[in-house]
């Protein structure tokens, strides 16, 4: 049962501090979303855990495992997160099938759990359907709609099948329809896969509709923490409210 | 033995490729300098990343052949200031061409990878990252064939521009009788008549095609590339990266960068300065040192002359070539007219032709027209003619960017008002663009001020410039008064160098 503990994690860039101290436990199978406005830290929390930003204080644990303490700690290849970005970042020059493989070719800990080219394609192919794009392997992203390169980056994520997941605001380039769409499979997969979740967003239907548990972040710290249905039926008073009453 | 227009063929092969041999080298020399160096100052926690970026494109700015006059005080086998640290030749030969004009021609990749990193949205290389992929392999794997282009463009650029060289092949590859393309022309030439000119043409033919056959080459390369998959370089929006922390190689590699940067740049300048103060050629200590050599060529005839052509060739030259791009880029862009267009495509031919084949080129024009009994008189106008033939593409390219990136509604507001062409020109685009047209004009001016590859065949009676007057010093062994003259305009491209560097941050 995998558990991501963070302790006073902090971070400043030069004399900016845009996370105080927050310290947090995530427990297996829960899908945890990151809720606030633009600025409020969101992506530098989600970049933190993935080992692509440094944190200024703090600690960060997996399973006991120390990820981050006294200013040093893992490099995001040897975490084994998966993560999904805004931008998609579906690589240009590999396939759709070639950009899914590329963690089990590179990643120290799936190159021996797949060793060859056979095992490879099964676990590519599962993934690849799991996001409903089986029969879109040998496209190019070029050749591939926003939303079926925004799946080839989550099935890239899934494919690892990551201790956590991470996704920053994966939804965000996609039309209405779309992203409707991908709300509920995001949150079926979740269910029929078992997996960690850590997802960042500024969009509350997102929030409420996928998550098992709503961090609502304001200014670098954790203005409330609670099930989807205890935040939106009872916000904190202040902050909170007001921010769930805009949309 | 074979001749080709009375040349023995041996050394027009000889030549031919050992020109290829150089351009190919320096190419590949530069494309890994380039890389190596823009990787570390884009993507790693390298220490003073900020600055050397900018200095980096210092040495862009500097004219190579004060780079070899330098690195002949450095290499000289008998009495050059390091000669040790040189194996038994000196700096004479072809791998000492490749090294001085690689540390000039390394800028081209430079600047266009820094570029590039700079639209590669960071979340494909952290990606990988994620997938579990180290540094090295992200490189490798995904930096490198996203960025394939732009290395291509910057290594063919460099390759153009070794092709091109003349100043370091006549100054490194000469006394070891290496000759290259531009080389024997200049050989061909001063032996002077019809014969000579010939043989200069057809040498200056092979040249043409091997620019070309370069050209042609990376062009086809890029699209094998963009018919495998995409280059598409950046689609979303892109974050800020998330630097490559060098660890234990911090202190090596900003030892490795820092330490490019003072061979290329700061070593010269002082080997120029020590041998400026020597009162002979080799004899450097500083108990000796006279300002004597400076004297010299300050009060020198040659030099007066050459000063005040150079600065009105270069003032003329680049005020015309700007005003006439300012109005081509106009035109092309903003009217929409194809002959504007089409001038501005043509006149990209001189800019990648070596100048060398634009010079004869114009020589033989000369001729011809002074058959026909229209005489062109003196050197000055054919050089002014050379100068801006070369170096208007860039200034037009320049320019045309300017226009097309402001908003066509500040024109049509503008129109709505009343005002006409001219009056667009002067009171609109002018005062817009004037920071663009500043920019193209010390981009033409810089290197026109030194020119010396055209210039040295083009020149007459009455017809010094600064480049050709150094050239002569330097031939006729005067190395302690080239080495004076070649200081202090070195001191003054590394001056403006720094200048321009410094805006181009701003901006
Ligand atoms: N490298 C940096 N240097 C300086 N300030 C930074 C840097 N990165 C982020 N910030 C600042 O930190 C704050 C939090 O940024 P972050 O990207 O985490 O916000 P976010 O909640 O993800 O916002 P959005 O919803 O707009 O993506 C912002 O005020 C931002 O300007
Ligand atoms: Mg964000």
């Amino acid at each position: 049962m995998s558990e991501l503990v963070l302790t006073g994690i902090s971070k400043q860039f030069g004399a900016v501090k845009v996370l105080q101290p927050l310290s947090l436990k995530v427990s297996d199978d829960s899908f945890v979303a990151l809720l606030g406005p633009s600025g409020c830290g969101k992506t530098t929390l989600l970049r933190i855990v993935a080992g692509l930003e440094a944190p200024t204080e703090g600690e960060l644990r997996l399973d006991g495992k120390t990820l981050w303490a006294n200013g040093a700690g893992l490099p995001p290849e040897d975490r084994g997160f998966g993560m999904v970005f805004q931008s998609y970042a579906v690589w240009p020059h590999l396939t759709a099938f070639q950009n899914v493989e590329y963690p089990l070719k590179v990643s120290k800990r799936l190159k021996a759990q797949y060793p060859d080219a056979p095992s490879r394609r099964a676990a590519v192919e599962r993934a690849l359907k799991l996001v409903r794009l089986e029969t879109l392997g040998d496209r190019y992203p070029h050749q591939l709609s926003g939303g079926q390169q925004q799946r080839v980056a989550l099935a890239r994520g899934l494919v690892m099948e990551p201790p956590v997941l991470l996704l920053d605001e994966p939804l965000s380039n996609l039309d209405a329809r779309l992203r409707a769409e991908m709300r509920r499979e995001l949150r079926d997969l979740h269910r029929s896969l078992g997996i960690t979740i850590l997802y960042v967003t500024h969009d509350q239907r997102e929030a409420f509709e996928m998550s098992t548990r709503v961090l609502v972040m304001e200014a670098g710290r954790i203005a409330q923490d609670g099930p989807p249905d205890e935040v939106r039926g009872n916000p904190a008073p202040g902050f909170v409210t007001e921010f769930l009453s805009e949309a | 033995m074979a001749e080709l227009a009375g040349l023995p063929l041996g050394t027009v092969a000889g030549a031919a490729a050992r020109s290829l041999a150089l351009g190919t080298a320096v190419a590949a020399a530069a494309g890994a300098f380039g890389m190596a160096l823009a990787w570390l100052t884009s993507r790693t926690d390298l220490p003073g990343r900020r600055a050397l970026t900018g200095f980096f494109s210092v040495p862009y700015a500097l004219p190579p052949y004060l780079l070899g006059m330098a690195w002949v005080v450095l290499g000289n086998p008998t009495v050059g200031l390091l000669k040790d640290w040189f194996p038994s030749g000196g700096i004479y030969g072809l791998a000492g061409m490749v090294w001085v004009l690689a540390t000039v021609a390394f800028a081209f990749p430079f600047l266009e990878l820094r570029a590039a990193f700079e639209r590669l949205d960071p979340a494909l290389e952290e990606a990988a990252r994620m997938s579990g992929a180290g540094p090295a392999r992200v490189f490798r794997e995904i930096s490198l064939p996203l960025l394939w282009p732009s290395l291509l463009n910057g290594m063919v650029l460099a390759f153009l521009f070794s092709l091109a060289a003349f100043g370091v092949p006549a100054l490194i590859g000469n006394p070891a009788r290496q000759y290259v393309l531009t080389t024997l022309i200049y050989s061909q030439l001063r032996v002077g008549g019809m014969d000579g000119l010939n043989q200069g043409l057809l040498l200056s033919l092979i040249l043409l095609v091997m620019a070309g056959a370069g050209l042609a080459l990376s062009g086809w390369l890029a699209r094998q590339r963009a018919r495998r998959g995409g280059t598409a370089v950046s689609g979303g929006k892109s974050s800020r990266p998330a630097l490559v922390l060098l660890g234990r190689a911090r202190v090596p590699a900003a030892f490795a960068a820092w330490g490019f940067l003072a061979l290329a740049v700061a070593l010269p300048w002082i080997a120029l300065f020590l041998s400026a103060l020597a009162p002979v050629a080799g004899d450097f200590r500083p108990t000796a040192w006279t300002l004597r050599n400076l004297e010299r060529v300050l009060t020198m005839a040659d030099f007066q002359e050459a000063l005040v052509n150079s600065l009105l060739l270069t003032l003329g030259t680049a005020t015309a070539v700007v005003a006439a791009g300012f109005l081509l880029a106009f035109l092309a862009v903003r009217r929409g007219s194809r002959a504007a267009s089409w001038a501005i495509t043509a006149l990209g031919a001189p800019f990648s032709a070596p100048g060398t084949v634009v010079a004869l080129l114009l020589l033989m024009g000369a001729t011809v027209a002074a058959r026909a009994g229209i005489p062109v008189d003196g050197p000055l106008v054919l050089m002014g003619a050379a100068y801006a033939l070369k170096f208007a593409a860039g200034a037009a390219r320049g320019i045309a960017n300017g226009f097309a990136q402001v908003h066509p509604s500040l024109e049509e507001a503008a129109r709505i008002s009343g005002a006409r062409t001219f009056t667009l020109l002067r009171t609109l685009w002018f005062p817009l663009l004037k920071g663009t047209l500043g920019a193209a004009w010390l981009l033409c001016a810089l290197p026109m001020l030194t020119e010396l590859t055209m210039s040295v065949l083009l020149t007459g009676p009455g017809g010094a410039t600064l480049g050709t007057v150094l050239f002569q010093l330097q031939e006729y062994a005067d190395q302690p008064s080239a080495a004076a003259l070649a200081w202090m305009l070195l001191t003054v491209a590394l001056i403006v160098g720094f200048a321009t560097r410094s805006r181009e941050k701003e901006a």
